[in-house]
């Protein structure tokens, strides 16, 4: 039969492509979620397989030339450390929030369109994969085009869905198209200047034809992209668009957009930023560094405050889901090793921690049916695991010893000192961590220090169903806290080879 | 200045005019018609630039049924806008003239209009519009060479071929020949790709499609960089399924359908009963022949869709929920991407690479790569219909309650 393993960059798409598309096929009830689970089992069992084939190749390096053509004009897909664990992480946390989505699902979404519901849910995974696992710049933007468009519907679904889900997703699908149409000018541009769409042969042109760094084009071009991709990471400013999404999605898709749909946007600056256009341009020649630094400081405090003025959870933890994006893009502004292999860190650590502590809003909002501050309220008693999970995934963004936050900031401080005057930059990431501590006190307090509200019926905990697939992502979280061994080396090698210029 | 560039300055200036004239009117229909105006002076600007396909997308696409698809939401609309105050926004402003400035900013260093020095024509391309690129690095075809067929100066391709050869299929040789006397190959840059250095690596036959695709658009989109157009024929076929995901209302039973309004129209019916057959050959024709010239699925899909829409606004919708009914519809839309990806399966199973047409030989021998891309033009044409008539449906129905 195949070889799966030399085929394995293709399966994690297209595996989950077709099977995505007949998952309209498998009815109602409980088929089409039993369907959806078995595929992106499949698919994390790829990327895992993947991960080992890329750390035992000799190069770092997997590629795979779609139907046979030579990489320079046809598609190649290309995995070296960093993408194979981008992979990792949206295969493993798209497995376990599909696990995690049934009784949710079932709960929020009319049972007559479960079935489209997981088809559209399933190409939303394939999208984000697709992107991540290619090497070929408009690639990039045709499964950015799925995986934007399955998350539009998606937030749409939300349970008031006439009152503010809609909204929130034309909202996103506006202010998404714009920055999905600067970043096709930007390819656009980039491949009029070049004569090509490889990421590596883009690079090799931008490298050795005399004064194309120079030129207007490609200035425009870098401009183009950066804004484009600030928006689709849902950098600060350009951020508008996520609270409202996060907070009208179904609890399920919150979970799973919080952990992998703005990791993926931060991979596609990777990739744009120092595999295309090399550290020297952009943080070199450009003063983009200086920006992101501001923006990404800017975004860790301002985030913090407004986080902590909310009494929605969900939006809590949207504005601080753009906070913890601001270390991300600090670490990889400050383009020195340790900076970008925090960043690299903190997009797993904090893949799970907020995919986690949104599962544990999903249970509440399963029990109570409501998210805000007022309904946790002497919740840590009736719902013990659930809250206990929320407040060590709170730990986690606070940055806690023996936590998976605790790592990356450590990376990241250590990069800020590690930068010529960087200390103001580590003085931020700390304000930001206690901003963290507040906002998770809140809810710890209301939780296990209030009572709850008169008048309110007493809840169970938690189904099993919810509480299996958040402590797997918690635990992971406390896991990969005291033993970093993996995600260091990954975020080291993933590091160097940005610096490297290409793997 | 060159008629080119006359016609396109003209036909530039048309396009602005249409463009502040669909903002400007009040009337949403009027607006809706301009928006077809307007996409048909854009494809006779890309005719102008010898661009045929992207012409007829846009002629298909935007003049044709996204003006449908606007009229069909304005039923659900007012007919005029509500006046507005003028009220300038002017963060909006400003940043709109940033990236307008940005953009033409960006232009000045660009390659000039139609230069044949400029990268994009000279880097990759001219193998790919001599389509040789399966075979820059082996002999070991699946095909044997023609006769009397120089492997080594095939292979080096360095521009300087300039003899054609006998075999009057073998149109790689003469588009090679015409590319560089008329200067368009630059052979300094061409020179060797060291990249592609591994023998016997990529083992497309000689001319990639056996002399079958002399449309150079075809071969680019459905073989080169065909894992792209199936990822965008998904992007159709997600449009489809959200779509129903989102607005969809269960269909109840029983329910009275109105009658079609224009069945009493004479002259309408015997018109449309007449072309309908028509559309729909021409609708296939461009799907099977869009190797050969301007055309291909999407095209193709758009024009078979709008024969069914014509149908379906004649006769009534239930006369073309009995042709194709709403299920089948469903059912259609995702086969067409499963038609699309099933052949790049197959090509797996075969032993290749993910839609490597080359390994469908063995169903066909000699005319595999025709093969994968005739049935992935199918693909395209059968969900890009499907999703089409799909939205109109949609909104037929809305109209209906």
């Amino acid at each position: 039969m195949v070889d799966v393993q030399a085929h394995l960059p293709v399966l994690i798409v297209t595996v989950p492509l077709i099977g995505g598309i007949l998952t309209i096929a498998t009815g109602r009830g409980w088929k089409p979620w039993a369907w959806a689970t078995f595929l992106t089992g499949t698919v994390f069992y790829f990327t895992i397989r993947l991960m080992m084939q890329v750390l035992a190749s000799k190069t770092g390096m997997v590629s795979y030339e779609l139907g046979n053509w030579p990489r320079q004009w046809g598609i190649e897909y290309r995995v070296d450390a960093l993408n194979a664990f981008i992979l990792l992480i949206v295969g493993g946390v798209g497995f376990i929030t599909t696990i995690y989505a049934k009784l949710s699902v079932e709960k929020e979404i009319p049972a007559d369109r479960v079935n489209f519901f997981y088809a559209v849910w399933v190409l939303a995974i394939t999208g984000l994969l697709g992107i991540t696992v290619t090497g070929d710049a408009f690639n990039v933007y045709v499964l950015l085009e799925i995986s934007s468009l399955t998350v539009y519907a998606l937030i749409a679904m939300g349970k008031d869905m006439h009152r503010g889900a809609l909204t929130a997703s034309l909202r996103y699908l506006i202010l998404g198209s714009v920055g999905a149409s600067f970043i096709l000018l930007g390819i656009g541009y980039l491949m009029m200047i070049t004569g090509t769409l490889n990421m590596q042969d883009m690079h090799d042109r931008l490298m050795s034809v005399p004064g194309i760094l120079e030129s207007r084009t490609v200035l425009v071009a870098f401009a183009f992209l950066l804004a484009g991709l600030g928006m689709k990471m849902a950098m600060f400013p350009l951020h508008m668009w996520l609270p409202r999404a996060y907070t009208y999605a179904p609890s399920a898709v919150s979970a799973l957009l919080a952990a992998t749909a703005t990791k993926v946007g931060v991979y596609m600056a990777f990739r744009f930023l120092f595999t295309i256009f090399g550290v020297g341009f952009s943080f070199g020649m450009m003063p983009s560094g200086l920006v992101l630094l501001l923006c990404a400081s800017a975004g860790i405090l301002v985030t913090g405050v407004t986080a902590i003025r909310q009494t929605n959870l969900k939006r809590m933890l949207a504005y601080s889901s753009v906070g913890q994006l601001g270390y991300i893009v600090l670490g990889f502004a400050l383009a020195n090793l340790h900076g970008i292999a925090g960043s690299v860190a903190h997009i797993f650590n904090h893949a799970v921690m907020k995919g986690g502590m949104f599962m544990a809003l999903g249970a509440v909002v399963y029990r109570t049916g409501r998210c805000d501050i007022r309904s946790v309220r002497g919740l840590g008693k009736q719902m013990p695991l659930t809250l206990a999970a929320f407040t060590v995934g709170g730990l986690g963004l606070i940055g806690f010893p023996l936590t998976a936050g605790f790592i990356s900031k450590w990376y990241l401080v250590q990069g800020c000192l590690e930068r010529p005057g960087g200390w103001p930059l580590a003085a931020v990431v700390l304000i930001g961590s206690l901003l963290a501590v507040v906002y998770t006190w809140r809810v710890v307090e209301a939780a296990y220090f209030q009572e709850p509200d008169p008048g309110t019926p007493p809840v169970e905990e938690a189904p099993l169903m919810m509480l299996i697939p958040m402590w797997t992502l918690i635990g992971a979280s406390i896991y990969f806290g005291i033993n970093a061994t993996f995600t260091g080396h990954i975020a080291l090698t993933a590091a160097r080879s940005l610096l490297g210029g290409a793997p | 200045m060159t008629s080119v560039v006359l016609i396109d300055t003209v036909l530039l200036l048309l396009v602005t005019v249409t463009a502040i004239a669909i903002i400007e009117v009040r009337n949403l229909y009027t607006s809706a018609m301009l928006t077809s105006v307007y996409s048909l002076l854009m494809a006779l600007v890309w005719v102008n630039m010898h661009s045929m396909d992207v012409a007829f997308t846009e002629a298909a696409v935007g003049g044709g049924i996204s003006t449908i698809l606007l009229i069909g939401t304005l039923v659900h609309t007012a007919r005029e806008e509500k006046p507005l105050k003028v009220r300038v926004h002017w963060k909006a402003a400003v940043v709109t003239a940033l990236t307008g400035a940005a953009l033409i900013y960006g232009t000045f260093d660009m390659p000039r209009f139609g230069d044949p020095k400029a990268p994009i024509h000279h880097f990759r391309v001219p193998e790919m519009m001599a389509q040789t690129v399966g075979f820059v690095n082996g002999t070991k075809g699946k095909q044997a060479p023609p006769e009397g067929f120089d492997a080594r100066a095939y292979r080096s391709f360095n521009g300087a071929v300039t003899s054609v050869p006998d075999d009057p299929k073998d149109t790689a040789w003469r588009e090679t020949s015409v590319l560089a006397q008329h200067g368009i190959i630059v052979p300094e840059v061409l020179g060797s790709h060291p990249q592609h250095a591994e023998a016997g690596h990529h083992l497309h036959p000689p001319d990639d499609f056996n002399g079958h695709v002399p449309n150079s658009v075809t071969s680019l989109l459905a073989a080169y960089r065909g894992y792209d157009t199936m990822f965008e024929t998904t992007v159709i076929f997600t449009a489809g399924v959200s779509l129903i995901m989102l607005l969809r209302r269960p269909r109840r039973e029983g329910q009275a359908q109105k009658s079609a309004p224009l069945l009493d129209q004479t002259i309408l019916r015997v018109v449309s009963k007449m072309s309908i057959p028509f559309i729909l050959l021409f609708g296939l024709y461009v799907i099977t022949h869009g190797e050969l010239g301007p055309g291909g699925g999407f095209q193709g899909g758009v024009v078979i869709a709008c024969a069914f829409i014509l149908y379906a606004l004649i006769f009534g919708r239930p006369a073309l929920y009995r042709v194709l009914p709403p299920p089948v519809i469903d059912m259609l839309t995702g086969l067409g991407v499963l038609v699309y990806s099933g052949t790049g399966a197959a090509c797996l199973l075969l032993g290749g690479k993910f839609l490597d047409y080359s390994m469908l030989d063995t169903v066909s021998p000699g005319e595999g790569e025709a093969l994968g891309m005739t049935l992935v033009e199918y693909g395209v044409g059968i969900t890009v219909s499907m999703v089409m008539l799909n939205i109109f449906n949609q909104l037929a129905e809305e109209e209906s309650r």
